[in-house]
């Protein structure tokens, strides 16, 4: 079974009018992987006790889970919404874990993490 | 490698067992290191600690190739009886991708059907189970199962890497991985089948994927030689063997004390001896000639139904007296000639099922009563599983199509708390409701109950860590008494 993957990727759209500038949030399969990749290397990390490297992933999801939120909202899936906040937190929470050097509470909250972001797969696989 | 050419030479001067014998009884590989593990490791099979105190020592996993139905086994559905002809109202299908050929038909149920309650527990079991249903009171129902894919092969392999990418290590190899061997004179990881021919995908699924190929499965053919080549050839006696072996041995010990950083070498003179010991051990394991009468009736060996998997099953409880890790039984034909080679009813579900519960569930039956009468029941798991489940809408007018969305799965065994329902499907038997398991959840919860902390078995593949649950895996806590 495919499953169709989400990227997140700003489109700047400059709006001539006014000078204003607007931004346009996107979601395609390449981001996604994205942050597949991410979340793959941050499991790795934490296993391997490699504090300052998953902070970073973590970080850097954290991030990717902001745009995807905005990306849902502007699009009005308010379940989406909450998975991508609820994702955002957990990696918020994992950077804190790993800097804590409490690396079992982050394994256990990058598990709780996958399975959100299988969870909005799941309804959202379909969504281009 | 410098000692390349010695080491041609060694295998081919291996008369008999060296070279013949060694080479062909692991399917799929060899019993050596990859070069990139060889230099971490000295004796990869030697028995190690869990991470906390395990339930069980030994997991049988019985998988039902083809994909039984568990709405006519387990998952009774008297909503699906009520609407058996009607459309699959809308709603009940939300959220899910159907494939079935020809589209979703009707709901379906055999009027042949019957349920009953059974046990404490008052668990259901259909009319197509009744030796099972017996053990209701020991077994632990997993009614929320779920799964990628739609079809046999990808969800096969799921069920046994935890992942549709090919190249992942089993569960079983992991096992073998993470606890090492408990009998020096056998294989930790064991495959039975009651088929002439391998089962379907063959050894992708119990091989060891990045793993060290000494952790992958052993296959174990039916009949009296269960490892191919592993018996000398005629012509080759017992002692001129034994003086073969001795010669070889002193010749890479010598070599070996020039290089000790050659793992490789040193995992290869084991192996040789591991398999001159299963020359003897490997047969006697499964050799059920001395089994009394009354097990192998049992077991249905007296009857040509149960026959063949009544023989594997009883060859699995002698593997896990003799502390076999992981034993993974997969179902064969129940008719070994005719159209039900497996579960895998799309049509004549009545009859392909009536087939192969008659063959599995008399010697399943026989294996829970027997392992619990030997004192082996508190100390081996016994799950049973499958790729996915059936769908409750009809095809082909009198079968059912996949169903990776809502399925039963059950445990029993040590540390399993027996009697209890975890999960549940919809009304209808389509969907899994509440909390899911998934393939990897399942994996974490065995490796639970063998003192294994899913989260911590790891391996380093290509500098990054690797897991059985690859970024997933939950253990199903409630189902652990």
């Amino acid at each position: 079974m495919k499953v169709h993957k989400l990227r997140f990727a700003w489109l700047a759209a400059a709006l001539l009018s006014g000078g204003v500038l607007a931004g346009q949030a996107v979601v395609d399969e390449d981001s996604m992987q994205l942050m597949e990749d991410r979340n793959k290397s941050l499991s790795s990390r934490i296993a391997l006790k490699d504090a300052a490297g998953a902070k970073e992933d973590a970080q850097a999801l954290a991030e990717m889970f902001a745009d995807v939120e905005t990306y849902f909202a502007q699009k009005g899936k308010g379940d989406a919404v909450d998975w991508s906040k609820q994702s955002r937190e957990l990696s918020a929470d994992i950077s804190r874990y790993v800097a804590a050097k409490d690396f079992d509470h982050a394994s256990q909250s990058a598990v709780t993490l996958s399975k959100t972001c299988k969870t909005c797969h799941q309804t959202y696989k379909t969504e281009s | 490698m410098q000692n390349k050419s010695r080491r041609d030479f060694l295998l081919k001067a291996g008369v008999g067992l060296g070279g013949v014998a060694l080479s062909g009884f692991l399917p799929g590989g060899g019993f050596f290191f990859a070069p990139a593990e060889a230099a971490t490791v000295n004796d990869p099979l030697a028995p190690k600690q869990p991470h906390f105190p395990a339930k069980v020592k030994t997991v049988i996993w019985l998988h039902m190739d083809g994909a039984p139905s568990t709405l006519d086994l387990f998952d009774y559905k008297p909503e699906l009886v009520k609407r058996a002809g009607q459309a699959v109202p809308a709603e009940y299908t939300k959220g899910i991708k159907t494939f079935t050929q020809g589209g979703v038909g009707k709901l379906f149920n055999s009027e042949k059907r019957t349920w009953k309650q059974y046990g404490q527990s008052g668990a259901w079991f259909s009319d197509l189970v009744p030796n099972l249903a017996q053990h209701a009171d020991k077994i632990a129902f997993i009614k929320s199962s779920v799964t990628i894919g739609a079809t046999h092969d990808i969800s096969i392999l799921k069920l046994n890497t935890g992942d549709v990418n090919p190249g992942r290590p089993s569960l079983g190899a992991w096992v073998s991985y993470a606890l090492g061997s408990a009998n020096p004179d056998l294989p930790s990881y064991v495959v039975l089948y009651n088929d002439k021919q391998e089962p379907r995908a063959g050894s992708a699924n119990w091989n060891s994927g990045f793993l060290p190929a000494i952790y992958q499965g052993t296959a174990f053919r039916p009949g009296d030689s269960p490892i191919l080549n592993l018996t000398a050839p005629g012509y080759v006696d017992a002692t001129e063997q034994r003086k073969a072996l001795d010669l070889l041995k002193r010749l890479n010990d010598q070599h070996a004390g020039r290089y000790p950083e050659d793992t490789e070498l040193q995992a290869r003179i084991r192996s040789y001896e591991l398999a001159y010991r299963m020359q003897t051990s490997a047969p006697a394991a499964v050799d059920i000639s001395n089994e009394s009468e009354a097990t192998r009736e049992a077991y249905g060996l007296n009857d040509e139904a149960t026959k063949s998997y009544g023989t594997v099953l009883l060859r699995a409880r002698r593997l896990a007296e003799r502390g076999v890790r992981f034993i993974q039984v997969v179902s064969g034909p129940a008719v070994p000639e005719g159209e039900f080679r497996n579960w895998d009813a799309h049509s004549k579900l009545e009859e392909n099922h009536g087939h192969n519960t008659k063959m599995v569930d008399k010697p399943i039956a026989a294996l829970l009563a027997d392992l619990k009468e030997r004192g082996l029941l508190d100390s081996t798991l016994v799950v049973w599983t499958s790729e996915f489940g059936r769908t409750p809408w009809g095809e082909s007018g009198d079968g059912r199509d996949h169903n990776p969305w809502g399925y039963t799965q059950w445990m029993a065994g040590g540390g399993v708390k027996a009697g209890y329902t975890f999960g549940a499907t919809d009304d209808i038997g389509l969907q899994s409701v509440g909390k899911t398991v998934d393939t990897y959840d399942l994996h974490a919860t065995v490796l639970q109950l063998l003192g294994l902390d899913h989260l911590k078995v790891t391996f380093l593949n290509n500098g990054r860590s690797e897991r059985p649950t690859v970024v997933y895996g939950e253990v199903i806590k409630d189902l652990i008494a």
